[in-house]
């Protein structure tokens, strides 16, 4: 028990002390350069020392000691004291590190002896940037991954993870483990992250088999190391602005259009002159000219803090990290606070450390305001500029008699959600004999979401004089995310002779259940206080919901080296889902690799420019069952469907859903050529080749309106993603000191339905069909405008009748539009077929592809006496975006327009391009290319400079570091896009959007 | 202990934790399964209300109103709702309301179906099982004859359908009558005259009559039609309710008058967003046009345009038929707690709905007011038309239409437009007399598709309101009518609206589409 109860004092630094204690100084170069700045440390001990300017150090060891020379560009270097007192070491580059280890699935493998195409970031880049989601570390950095940052909301501005194309319908995010535990990757600081492995091709992922289709990323968090205590705390402050907002038109310009939008749709105008001349005057609440998105968008500030404190002994090493955010946001009403912990606790046991004790506990609370109406808000900053916001008494005045939600939102109209994540895991490792160990890991995550979204009471003036009450209501929510994992493994590593053998088998089950609820009161005493109670209780009402998932699986490896030459893996998987019915639930999925690393042989031995050359072969098969719809082996009523009868209230239920009874995992085969090289040195080249076929795409196959229920999964075809993806990072030091290293990747992909085993969906904007990507965007191809001179009208064409008097009628070998009557300055389409009638069933083509067709970063960093600047490019091409309503669609609602189309089609300015403004929908709502827009952009993702001040300054006062920056994420872009950001949301249609934001901080990291 | 031992007990311990045998075998925690529910009356009628429920309006162009909008009663400038384009007969197969009106009438047949299979297997009793078969059945005559009239040929289904049935053709109009009027005879013999309490709103007996007589009017079956109306008032148990204005009011819901309507209770089962009090009386979208105030008669019975009626234009409410203030908020009227000043509203015709408005609605996103969907009116005036259409003069179309009107004070035909009248003037006094008493209760639009009448899609034209702005003295106001929207008739469109794209681009069966789509 004692011996245990040593165990949890680990948080005391462990001493260990030595007899015979010397003196050692020594000089630490790299070449002929000294080396400034390089940890000397003893190892298993606390003491330890800092290399000043000139590369030397001083240190007490004792003979036998072994000194550990730690620099984050170099090699590690563990030299044992000879006693002479004087040391003077040598340290080699961190590039030419050919034995680098890789975490790959359960273990880590050695670089050299990867087979499969495995991407690595290096999170020592992104330890300055304002990252508030680790996602957002991979934009960019890993060939083959693209991380998209759909939005810059607080609290919800996690990056899409697309690793190697979108090869499913359902979920396409990959799995992300954390130190080994499914999660969701904003659950982990981007600090407090060692290293991101990603695994792209399938045999590297084929470990993670049913789960594992769209690719796998392993994030390990930083643990303790044997040494003394380290403490690093870093802290940034700055400010947001959103990136972009798009031109629109001022209170004059709209109602100038919309009155000649109103006489092109037959009415009369609008807006008086007089009433124009209000709105330009300026001087009057009520005849505004306001830019709503100045209204509802402006600066917000960001803070971040981190303390980590990690170290340890020969038996027990710890770490622990606390972070906390605190970041408001650009949109009015939205913040985001976020305390996490975490803590790394590894303890060895038994002769030889043959058992392993890890716990990891992570935690974070998140608490999360944003609009009730959240839509609602980034809807109305789309706003005409005509709508007055409040009235001279300071009432908030309603936009055609509904809502204000600036005004709500100032009022309280406010969704408070707290959400907390515990994840705790207890793994035990037992070595049975040499190279023969045993591993269990038991784990449960636990997330808890409680929302609190209330409506507060406003009273609305409305243009008409009348006023509008709402009324106060709550609606609390409630969820429970509980994640349950066991994994049992059987490793054994054996060499003989030039063989090398690793063996992994293996058993996981994993159980997920989710429940929520619920509960409604309208009618509160005041807008303050939101707690159900202070509603009225006639007005109550309340809500549940459950669902369950049960995985498991048996898995396998074999992995073989020859002579460090010849490599080989093979993995094979039986993966079971509660998902599908019992008959369809079991998936076997085999994956098989294998290396050859040319340089070693002898013929290669002259070319002393490559360090390595290795190629690359992967096949394999992953499975995927990861769609929304949990239970596929029964017919479902559902609740809900209720009725009043005679003032009472009668529950009802009815089929809504169709279920699928033979529906069965769906499997992404994938097959990677690829080459390792690095050069001279100082290049490092990764290319691949990749096909990934998804087959038995599970996908929701459309039936028929008159079904009258929602569409069930099915088994419905194959996607192909085929493309290139490679890698070259540079990284030199000239003899001035000056260090520079620059990485640029790439990868160009195309991704193609090749079979569809039911029903194309050739719904406009968006379609699934044959031959095209995935979700391409459907409609009509704008071939023009319609011009006057198409047309005949009365008289034999009268020059002399005014425009607005003449009845327009199409001339017979003109192309017309059935569904429309088209007139001069409307759109004209393009006519597919030939049979001079545009139409719906025989016109409409892919327009736009919204996944890039390239996507590329470039990163440089140098570094020059305690000086360092790092820029990251990042960009994608051949992208479109779609732009629909709101700003985008003349006269959208309330929405105001984009300036564009001031150059709209007029008689007397016959545009070709813009067609003319109208007030109904017929025209303006055909989904056509005329709203495709490109959506390709070149990015400043991030720009630092930063500044170390000399360990021989700081030493004095006990930091052996500390290093100030300033960082400046999203600077610039250049795009010709005209909506809000480029990067925007997949599957985004709508004009509306929250904005991406520009981050400026400042900030410092020190340790002690 | 040795350490061996305690490993072990530890890899034990941490194993029992998970392997759960029955991991894999997971069935819905909070939804049920049609397997295993039909048990009991109670889960019976669980089904059933379900089917209900869909008669709700599903969508914004769905609510009974926007039919107004469509026809010459109504406009509604917001083309997002989903009338306006209908109004101007500009609508196309991407349109709403046609796909909101497809989907909604569909999932009431497709429940009603599912309900129809699954009872007759339910352990209930016989009693149980043929009221509520005859409610479903009911429910889906009434989709059936609304589809029929907005789309001509529909396809025809009266089972559960499995998927590799589920892409249906088009079946003749005329057969997809004779299975409305078959359920709506299986329904009548069935169910009850009326309910008590908490079953009030159920389909009755007299609501399969009146929906059949309504079903046969709508396909030109003149005499079966009049017949069926003829049956409705012989059942004797309904009458019109005395005071026309209160019969629309939440406080007079159930009323003698009432056949057959969606009923809503606040908070729980309250109208669909948007309620007609968002829309008629918070929305400044529901504009009455001034052609369906000109339809309003003189409290003498003579049409305004009539040189003995003593109208005034520019004191155009005084003396009018009573329905008119009843319905419209007029200019100067009271609108809810304020005076109606069409200068500062924003309705650009100047007036707006009154009837259904629920004007004063302390929560307008939570109102209760059960919307009719047939009253007892309907029926004098269906069989009025029926007979006047099957050719015949009789005294008897005359005193029906009589009874409308006496309600509300106004003279009779006789004694205004006289007796001995052809069928061509009786036509247009029934035509009329429909419109001046449904306006905004939806059925001004079918009408008109079923009349095939061109002279009713015109431009819109409401009160100038600039020239009705200064609240303290109404008596300067200058009446003027200004055009405020055009509205063309499309004969290449006709009559029917287009099968939606939205299914054609799933089922090609449905292919081809109504003429001029």
């Amino acid at each position: 028990m004692k011996r245990f109860l040593s165990i949890f004092l680990f948080l005391l630094p462990y001493m260990t002390l030595s007899a015979q204690q010397s003196k050692i100084t020594g000089k630490v170069v790299s070449g002929t350069d000294p080396l400034p700045g390089v940890t000397v440390r003893i190892k298993h001990s606390s003491q330890g020392t800092v290399t000043d300017s000139k590369g030397q150090f001083t240190l007490t060891a004792a003979a036998g000691d072994t000194l550990v020379f730690n620099h984050i560009s170099f090699l590690t270097r563990e030299i044992v004291a000879n006693g002479n007192g004087i040391m003077n070491v040598s340290l080699v580059s961190a590039s030419q590190n050919v034995n680098e280890v890789v975490v790959v699935g359960y273990g880590t493998q050695k670089k050299a002896n990867l087979t499969g195409a495995v991407g690595v970031v290096k999170m020592t880049d992104m330890e300055s940037r304002p990252l508030t989601n680790p996602g957002q570390a991979l934009q960019g950095t890993v060939a083959g991954v693209y991380a998209l940052q759909s939005s810059g909301k607080p609290g919800d501005d996690g990056a899409v993870l697309d690793i190697r194309g979108v090869g499913t319908f359902g979920d396409n995010t990959p799995l992300v483990l954390i130190d080994g535990f499914p999660g969701n990757i904003n659950d982990v600081n981007a600090n407090d992250i060692q290293s991101i492995s990603v695994l792209k091709d399938a045999a590297s992922a084929a470990i993670y088999g049913n789960r594992a289709a769209n690719g796998v990323i392993l994030i390990t968090t930083k643990k303790g190391v044997a040494g003394k205590l380290r403490v690093n705390y870093t802290v940034y402050y700055g400010s947001q602005n959103p990136t972009r907002l798009p031109h629109v038109l001022d209170a004059v310009d709209y109602t100038t259009l919309y009155n000649e939008a109103s006489v092109n749709s037959g009415g009369t105008a609008k807006y008086a002159d007089s009433v124009i001349a209000k709105y330009a005057a300026h001087n009057d609440l009520m005849y505004p000219d306001i830019n709503y998105f100045k209204v509802y968008y402006g600066n917000a500030n960001i803070q971040n803090q981190r303390l980590s404190i990690s170290g340890g002994n020969d038996n027990v090493n710890y770490a622990f990290m606390l972070g906390r955010l605190n970041q408001d946001g650009i949109l009015v009403g939205t913040s985001y606070k976020k305390t996490d912990f975490r803590s790394n606790i590894d303890a060895y046991f038994l002769k030889n450390k043959r058992l392993r004790f890890s716990g990891k506990l992570a935690g974070n609370l998140g608490v999360k305001n944003e609009p009730t109406d959240l839509w609602n808000a980034e809807w109305y900053a789309t706003l005409a500029p005509i709508h007055p916001l409040r009235n001279a008494a300071g009432q908030w005045v309603s936009v055609n008699g509904e809502r204000n939600y600036y005004g709500e939102i100032k009022e309280g109209s406010t969704a408070l959600t707290k959400r907390y994540n515990f994840n705790g895991q207890v793994e035990a490792e037992y070595k049975i004999i040499d190279g023969l160990s045993a591993q269990v890991t038991y784990g449960y995550n636990v997330m808890n979401s409680k929302a609190n979204a209330f409506h507060a009471n406003v009273t609305l003036y409305n243009e008409s004089g009348t006023t509008t009450n709402l009324v106060s209501n709550l609606n609390v929510t409630n969820e429970t995310d509980v994640q349950t994992l066991l994994t049992s493994l059987l490793k054994y590593n054996k060499v003989l002779g030039k063989h090398e053998f690793n063996l992994l088998g293996g058993y996981s089950e994993e159980e997920f259940t989710y429940d929520w609820e619920s509960a409604y009161r309208s009618g509160f005493v005041n807008n303050t206080q939101r707690v159900l109670n202070l509603g009225d209780p006639s007005t109550q009402t309340n809500n549940a919901g459950s669902y369950d998932l049960g995985l498991r699986s048996y898995f396998g490896r074999l992995n073989y080296v020859f002579d460090g030459k010849y490599l080989f893996e093979a993995n094979i998987r039986r993966d079971g889902s509660s998902r599908f019915a019992k008959e369809h639930r079991w998936g076997t999925f085999p994956s098989f690799s294998a290396g050859w690393v040319i340089s070693k042989e002898n013929f290669m031995q002259n070319l002393t420019w490559i360090d390595l050359l290795k190629l690359r072969a992967s096949w394999g098969r992953l499975g995927n069952q990861n769609i929304n719809n949990y239970y596929n082996g029964s017919d479902i009523l559902t609740s809900g469907q209720n009725y009043s009868l005679g003032g009472s209230l009668y529950s009802g239920v009815a089929i809504t859903a169709m279920t699928n009874k033979d529906l069965t995992w769906e499997t992404a085969q994938q097959l990677d050529f690829g080459v390792d090289m690095y050069l001279k040195k100082n290049f490092e080249i990764t290319a691949d080749y990749f096909d990934k076929r998804t087959k038995d795409l599970l996908l929701t196959q459309s039936i028929p309106l008159t079904m009258a229920q929602s569409a069930p999964y099915a088994n419905a075809g194959e996607v192909q993603n085929k493309g290139i993806e490679a890698a070259i990072t540079y990284r030199t030091t000239f003899a001035s000191g000056f260090k520079l290293r620059a990485t640029i990747n790439a990868s160009h992909m195309v991704n193609k339905i090749v079979r569809m085993d039911v029903a194309e969906q050739l719904t406009s904007p968006k379609a699934i069909k044959t031959g095209a990507a995935i979700n391409s965007f459907y409609g009509y191809k704008m071939d023009g405008i319609y011009q006057i001179s198409d047309f005949t009208w009365q008289n034999n064409s009268d020059q002399s009748i005014p425009y607005a008097q003449r009845d327009y009628t199409l001339k017979p070998d003109v192309v017309k539009v059935s569904n429309y009557t088209a007139q001069p300055g409307d759109i004209k389409y393009k006519d597919l077929n030939g049979d001079k009638v545009v139409d719906m069933n025989n016109d409409r083509t892919i327009i736009g592809n919204q996944f890039p067709k390239l996507t590329y970063g470039f990163n440089i960093n140098m570094e020059y006496k305690g000086f360092d600047l790092s820029m990251f490019l990042q960009g994608v091409q051949g992208i479109q975006g779609y732009t629909y309503y709101e700003i985008a669609t003349p006269f959208s609602g309330f929405a105001n327009m984009g300036d564009w189309w001031l150059k709209r089609w007029t008689p007397d300015h016959p545009s070709n391009t813009l067609p003319r403004l109208t007030l109904d929908g017929a025209r303006n709502n055909i989904h056509s290319s005329f709203y495709m827009e490109n959506a390709s952009y070149l990015r400043m993702k991030n720009i630092e400079l930063g500044y170390s001040i000399s360990p021989k300054i700081l030493s004095r006062a006990g930091i052996s570091s500390l290093r100030i920056y300033g960082n400046v994420q999203n600077a610039f872009t250049i795009t010709k896009f005209k909506g809000f950001d480029p990067e925007q949301t997949v599957d985004q249609t709508r004009a509306q959007a929250f904005p991406q934001v520009r981050i400026m901080t400042m900030g410092a990291s020190v340790n002690f | 202990m040795k350490n061996i031992y305690k490993i072990t007990l530890f890899f034990f311990a941490l194993s029992i934790l998970g392997c759960k045998k029955d991991l894999l075998d997971k069935t819905p925690k909070d939804r049920l399964s049609p397997a295993t529910f039909f048990q009991n009356e109670s889960q019976c009628k669980q089904a059933l209300i379900g089917i209900y429920n869909a008669i709700q309006p599903n969508a914004t162009p769905s609510h009974f109103y926007q039919f107004d909008y469509m026809s010459d009663n109504g406009y509604c400038q917001d083309s997002w709702q989903g009338s306006r384009e209908v109004g101007e007969w500009l609508t196309n197969t991407s349109s709403w309301a046609p796909s909101a009106k497809w989907t909604m009438d569909f999932t009431i047949i497709s429940r009603a179906n599912e309900f129809l299979q699954d009872i007759s297997k339910a352990t209930v009793s016989e009693t149980v099982k043929t009221q509520m078969s005859a409610e479903a059945k009911f429910l889906r005559g009434y989709a059936y004859a609304d589809l029929i009239t907005y789309f001509g040929d529909v396809p025809l289904i009266t089972k559960v359908l499995a998927l590799s049935e589920a892409y249906v053709s088009r079946t003749a109009k005329s057969e997809v009558l004779t299975q409305i009027i078959a359920d709506f005879n299986d329904a009548a013999a069935a169910l009850p005259v009326s309910y008590s309490g908490t079953d009030v709103g159920r389909a009755t007996k007299g609501a399969a009559m009146a929906y059949k007589a309504k079903a046969l009017l709508y396909n030109q079956k003149w005499a079966e039609a009049a017949q069926a109306a003829k049956d409705v008032i012989d059942l004797g148990a309904y009458s019109l309710f005395s005071n026309y204005e209160t019969l629309f009011d939440e406080a007079h819901e159930n009323n003698v008058e009432v056949i057959f309507d969606i009923q809503y209770i606040p908070t729980t089962q309250s109208q669909p967003w948007p309620s007609s009090a968002l829309s008629l009386s918070s929305w400044p979208t529901a504009n009455v046009t001034a052609d369906l105030i000109n339809s309003y008669y003189m409290t003498n019975g003579l049409p305004i345009t009539d040189a003995n009626a003593g109208y005034n234009d520019q004191d155009p409410f005084k003396n009018r038929d009573p329905r008119l203030a009843a319905s419209v908020v007029l200019p100067g009227s009271s609108f809810g707690s304020s005076t109606f000043i069409p200068a500062v509203d924003q309705v650009p015709c100047g007036a707006r709905p009154r009837k259904y408005a629920a004007l004063g609605i302390a929560d307008v996103n939570n109102c209760s007011l059960n919307t009719i969907l047939m009253r007892y009116a309907d029926i004098y005036l269906m069989r009025a038309e029926a007979l006047i259409e099957s050719g015949s003069t009789d005294p008897e179309i005359y005193t029906l239409i009589d009874k409308v009107r006496a309600r509300v004070n106004m003279p009779t035909v006789e004694s205004v437009e006289g007796i001995g009248l052809t069928q061509a003037q009786l036509r247009n006094i029934v035509r009329h007399e429909r419109r001046v008493e449904f306006y905004n209760e939806g059925t001004r639009y079918a009408d008109m598709l079923r009349w095939q009448d061109k002279s009713l899609v015109h431009d819109v034209y409401g009160y100038d309101k600039a020239l009705l702005s200064n609240p303290a003295s109404p008596a300067t106001w200058t009446f003027k009518q200004v055009k405020v929207e055009t509205r063309t008739f499309d004969a290449s469109k006709g009559w029917l609206w287009p099968i939606p794209q939205a299914d054609i681009d799933i089922n090609k069966n449905l292919l081809p589409n109504n003429p001029g789509y």
